[in-house]
């Protein structure tokens, strides 16, 4: 079935046009007659309980129709799966930037004179800025009332410590990792730290909301439509029917659009004004009050037998929450991916124990495989640490070790030939074992990304045999949704792909959809396609079948789908002994990716994703001080530019069949995920300085550089 | 940000008169790029703004070996990096003003607005002390003549009195005779502010060192001139060791801030071996 | 707040428009809302990304901070202002759908309006030259690969016409 499909010419993507010609509406480019323009005040200290809040002159200027406080609309709190971020801050404030009033004026002049015109009076709290102190006896308890939060859905599990955001504990016991250890010829512990980042989307948080009767609708940035209309509800106590989302284009996600602010303050304030309200943010109120990626302290143990092989692990993952747990979107209230910084490997026992704590910085958030990032760091840094005091090759000591690669008593398994493949094709494609001129080394990073889950579905209808319709909840943020829906429909009826028209409905109109996080898109709305366009065709081939006939298909991929890719990146570095500057000269990137419905795309998810993670391994950083963030624009936050981006060659390995359409696997959460490990590896190799946390900057390389002097070399890690 | 009233004067005189009326509640608006932006973040509120775009007078780059480089105070930096003139007289200045930013940036920014300014990261004003360029300022009652050197108070503050306005900007005929470089640090990004960034210029005569310029920016709170370092190279050959010992003198003449880009020590150091790894490309280049 | 507003007239995309407004806003902020022409954007609001990227008298500028009253008389090209009247894409357009040149799409009107300025000046760039060139319009999906195809295309597309 899979040897005709179309899926090798490049696609032509739908919404290009519109693209290219500055035509695609995104949710700042739309204006609705009467429209007010919000703007809100931000608090101006990290933690301190609101002693008063005046708005008399705010409410004077010219234009403003609405000054909302926590006095106006109540304490209301809401989140993606914890409700404890106030709509405006009631009684205290935890982070510096907090929305504490909000205005709705005709002119956005207006709105901004008008917040300069709000007078708050504060009495400042001790802060919690270290999360390593946040369960100490004298932490300050950020939210005494934590026991009263609710999720979106159900209860919540108490926490030991109110500090607690969230925990989740998963692996051996402790009697069966200690007598793992114990056949362990060496332990090794190596601590990594990951900086607060941001994920930089050029298209700054956005919402437009407005009544027509009792029916709330809500243009936003926000990548879940579906979600954000159960939180509203949640939060607001506005019935879920009476709410509706249309998301179309958003510029840019990366995880960060799945968390909403103020589409609850346009909320009250389009209720109090009975206008439309539209709230755009500056970039500065985006890089200091939205989700970050969570700072990460992570502490990593491993057992090894004399030969190299992996008896146990465990590791020690304290996430930076922030004030507020509100933008994560599980249940168990910690970045997920932290339990995978040895997800490439059989390890017969491991453990891990993830914590997310509260402190005074803006709440934690997602960022491009949540969690992910921090493990696969810390995991691949840390592995050939083990292979430099082992004195190990690298490469040997991964290729000893590979997941499903010695079950006992039986041959290796298809997945670590896979593996195994991957890992060689990388280190040969970055000429592993060639030889280097001083300050060159090479690095190399393996590991495996879970595939997509969650829940969505499609219509599709028959207008004609040649005129089919695809209906979808899903907002696209860049993947191409669309363009891959129309592919897959296509190819599984056998038309021209421009027979399919696929439509963006509002959550009103589609089918339930998780929204486009996860890495969930592919696999479950293209399965979906999949699934409901062998159905239509068989109904519109009956005979005296009435057109139009429609197919509603939905799919839900379990979080415990045993579907992964797996990738190697290799990279050569050089280092500049005198200034510590790090120059990637090249990168190889292998990865075991399944069908590929959409070339361009699919290259354009792999090649992005390693510039995003480049700028996440040599640049990015949100730094806090005293409860301030210091970076306040893109001048000063800085993102790769094109000149930054050094040469990368991918090479895709067959490998096992993935759980998406035609065996297609999950990309977008990939290319950015060895790129700080393969970085970090190469450096250590080319300069013998190991840097264990992130970004890897000059001005860190040269620390190191001078601290072991520069009349005595260090010793370089052996193996390149 | 706050609105403000436009003015736009047609000449230098208007434009003096207009800035000298409105004191403290105007400001001049050259090509925007800083201005715009610290009203933008609202870390200015001008009242008033006297746009200098439509002074004719103030445009223009002229320039022949015999009469030096004049660039108007409105010229854009994409001007300085292009133009002909520029590019043959005074690389080190083409050079210097090419790796400023972006060309969007480039095609705004202007001359005199760069080292109005007064932002100690800014690219050029290190480099026209190198070309012992002098600056016209001209007031309600007099015109004066002030070298880029002596330019530069503090952070974001010039000898510039409130009511002059920079005009033009002149490289003597003499300085353009030197072989000059610039070598901006960027361990992050191509658009970024320099960590550190040196600008020197050589003669060199019959193996020796005729003449040394050497300025900094980013090293503290105005560009600076390292004159201590320029002294040594006077007189020496152009062996490495020489060239290694001017740049040892390099860091004491500096105070720079720590920010994101760096910490002050590692900019020192830095500027250290930026210095001597540009002066060695000097050298060599003289030698060609 | 005193009333500031004047008159200003520019010619947009070749057309000659007078609005009302205050001198100090962006010209991004009146193209976008007094003239509805959204295609440019507001990234970051300090001339760093590009995402507001437009021709002022065929020089690329950041709309972001460029204040209205400092365009008075002059001409201002945006991307809606690129393609032919009929909707034919340019080279630079088609060429971006071809490579793959943008994914979310937001900062695509800049990148294109970057890219035409770019081949204005210089028609049969360097690889090299179109990657610093474009060193001013971010772009946080593509990793920028597909960007410099896609300009690199476009010029050979434009020889072709010009030949």
């Amino acid at each position: 079935m899979t040897t005709n499909l179309p899926f090798a010419i490049p696609e032509v993507r739908h919404e290009g046009p519109l693209k290219v010609t500055g035509h695609a509406r995104y949710t700042a480019d739309h204006a609705l007659p009467g429209q007010l323009h919000a703007a809100c005040l931000g608090s101006g200290v990290a933690h301190a309980r609101i002693v008063r809040i005046d708005t008399t002159a705010a409410e004077q200027v010219p234009g403003v129709r609405a000054v909302l406080t926590a006095a106006d609309i109540g304490d209301v709190r809401y989140g993606r799966q914890l409700r404890d971020m106030p709509v405006l801050a009631s009684d205290r404030v935890r982070f510096m930037g907090q929305r504490v009033a909000a205005v709705a004026a005709d002119t956005r002049q207006a709105a901004e004179e008008a917040v300069r015109l709000i007078d708050v009076e504060y009495e400042e709290l001790p802060t919690l800025l270290d999360p390593r102190l946040a369960t100490t006896p004298d932490a300050p308890v950020l939210h005494p009332e934590a026991e009263a939060y609710r999720l979106v859905q159900g209860a919540r599990h108490a926490p030991a410590h109110p500090n607690i955001q969230g925990e989740l504990v998963v692996g051996a016991g402790a009697e069966e990792l200690a007598a793992a250890f114990g056949r362990a010829d060496h332990v090794f512990e190596h601590t990594f730290r990951t900086p607060r980042q941001h994920q930089g989307y050029i298209e700054p948080h956005a919402a437009i909301v407005w009544f027509d009767d009792d029916v709330c609708h809500v243009i936003s940035t926000n990548k879940a439509p579906f979600g954000l209309r159960q939180q509203m509800a949640a939060a607001t106590g506005h019935p879920v029917d009476k709410i509706v989302v249309y998301n179309k284009f958003i510029g840019g996600d990366f995880g960060g659009k799945g968390f909403s602010l103020d589409e609850y303050v346009c909320f009250y304030l389009a209720r109090e004004t009975g206008r439309p309200v539209r709230s755009i943010m500056s970039y500065l109120e985006d890089l200091s009050s939205t989700a970050p990626r969570h700072a990460t302290e992570l502490t990593l143990r491993t057992g090894v037998t004399r030969d190299g092989t992996f008896v146990a692990h465990s590791a020690e993952v304290l996430f930076d929450g922030g004030a507020y747990g509100a933008a994560k979107a599980n249940a168990h209230l910690v970045p997920h991916g932290g339990v995978d910084t040895m997800s490439a490997y059989s390890v017969p026992a491991t453990h891990h124990r993830l914590t997310a704590v509260y402190t005074n910085a803006a709440p934690g958030g997602h960022m491009r495989a949540p969690g992910d990032v921090q493990a696969i760091f810390a995991g691949e840094s840390h592995v050939d640490m083990i292979a430099s005091e082992l004195g190990i090759d690298p490469v040997e000591l991964r290729r000893k070790n590979l997941a499903g690669g010695k079950t006992e008593g039986q041959d290796p398994s298809e997945t670590a030939a896979v593996i195994d493949q991957v890992l060689l094709r990388a280190a040969d494609g970055i000429d592993w074992s060639g030889v280097r001129s001083p300050g060159r080394g090479v690095g190399v990073a393996l590991y495996r990304r879970k595939g997509g889950t969650g829940r969505g579905g499609v219509v599709m209808r028959a207008l004609s045999p040649d005129r089919i319709q695809v209906i979808t909840g899903a907002a696209d943020q860049g993947g191409g949704t669309v363009t891959m829906i129309a592919r897959v429909a296509a190819a599984t009826m056998g038309i021209p792909e421009r027979q399919v028209e696929v439509v963006q409905q509002p959550t009103a109109e589609a089918l339930f959809d998780s929204g486009a996080g996860a890495s969930r898109v592919t696999r479950v709305l293209g399965e979906a396609t999949r699934l409901a366009a062998t159905e239509l065709s068989r109904l519109i081939a009956e005979p005296g079948a009435v057109f139009p006939v429609e197919v509603a298909q939905e799919v839900v991929a379990p979080a415990d789908e045993d579907c992964g890719a797996y990738g190697a990146l290799a990279v050569e570095v050089e280092v500049d002994e005198e200034t510590g500057q790090i120059r990637v000269v090249e990168a190889v990137l292998a990865a075991d990716t399944g069908t590929v419905i959409s070339p361009l795309a699919h290259r354009g998810q792999l090649e992005g994703g390693f510039v995003y993670g480049l700028g996440g391994a040599l640049m990015e950083e949100l730094p806090v001080e005293g409860g301030q963030i210091m970076c306040g624009t893109l001048g000063d936050y800085k993102l790769p530019t094109s000149p930054d981006v050094p040469p990368l060659r991918i090479v895709s390995v067959a490998g096992e069949s993935g759980t998406g359409p035609y065996g297609a696997k999950a990309v977008g959460e990939f290319g950015n995920l060895g790129v700080a490990p393969a970085i970090a590896n190469a450096v250590a190799r080319a300069s013998g300085v190991r840097l264990q946390q992130l970004p890897l900057s000059a001005e860190a390389v040269h620390a190191r550089l001078r601290q072991t002097g520069p009349e005595s070399a260090p010793p370089r890690e052996p193996g390149g | 940000m706050r609105p403000f009233r436009y003015h736009r004067p047609g000449t230098v005189a208007e434009a003096a008169q207009l800035i000298a009326d409105l004191g403290e509640d105007g400001a001049i608006l050259a090509g925007g790029t800083s201005l715009m932006t610290l009203a933008r973040l609202g870390l200015a509120e001008p009242q008033h703004v006297v746009g200098l775009a439509g002074v004719p007078e103030l445009c223009g780059i002229e320039g022949n070996s015999g009469d030096g480089i004049t660039l108007g105070a409105m010229a854009t930096l994409r001007q300085v990096e292009t133009i002909p003139p520029v590019r043959r007289l005074a690389p080190g200045l083409a050079e210097a003003a090419h790796q400023v930013a972006t060309v969007r940036i480039r095609n705004q920014a202007t001359v005199g607005g760069t080292l109005v300014h007064a932002d100690p990261s800014q690219d050029l004003p290190p480099m026209l002390m190198v070309y012992d360029a002098v600056a016209r300022l001209t007031g309600p009652t007099r015109t004066r003549e002030v070298p880029v050197a002596e330019l530069f108070v503090d952070f974001f503050e010039t000898v510039v009195d409130p009511d002059e306005i920079l005009t033009s900007v002149h490289l003597p005929p003499a300085s353009l005779g030197v072989i000059a470089g610039y070598l901006k640090f960027l361990p992050r990004t191509q658009d970024d502010y320099a960590t550190i960034s040196v600008a020197a210029g050589l003669t060199v005569v019959d193996g020796c060192i005729d003449t040394a310029r050497i300025a900094v920016a980013g090293g503290g709170s105005t560009p600076q001139r390292c004159r201590e370092a320029e002294s040594a190279l006077v007189g020496g050959g152009t062996d490495v060791a020489g060239l290694a010992a001017a740049a040892d003198l390099v860091p004491e003449a500096l105070d720079p801030v720590s920010d994101a880009r760096g910490s002050g020590d590692y900019k020192r150091e830095m500027a250290r071996i930026s210095t001597r790894r540009l002066l060695q490309r000097l050298v060599s280049e003289s030698a060609t | 707040m005193s009333d500031t507003s004047e008159r200003i007239t520019l010619s947009v995309n070749g057309i000659s428009q007078e609005v009302t407004t205050a001198p100090s806003r962006s010209l991004l902020e009146v193209l976008r809302e007094d003239l509805a022409l959204t295609g440019a954007k507001e990234g970051c609001g300090v001339g760093v990304c590009g995402a507001c990227s437009v021709l002022v008298d065929g020089k690329l500028m950041s709309s972001c901070i460029v204040p209205v009253g400092m365009v008075q008389g002059r001409a201002v090209t945006t991307v809606e202002g690129l393609a032919a009247e009929d909707g034919t894409l340019t080279p630079v357009q088609t060429a971006f759908m071809e490579c793959g040149g943008f994914q979310c799409g937001i900062c695509t009107p800049g990148q294109v309006v970057a890219a035409t300025a770019l081949l204005r000046e210089c028609p049969d760039p360097a690889a090299e030259e179109v990657r610093e060139w474009m060193t001013g319009n971010l772009c946080r999906c593509t990793g920028y690969y597909s960007i410099v195809a896609a300009v690199l295309q476009a010029a050979k597309a434009g020889q072709g016409e010009s030949d």
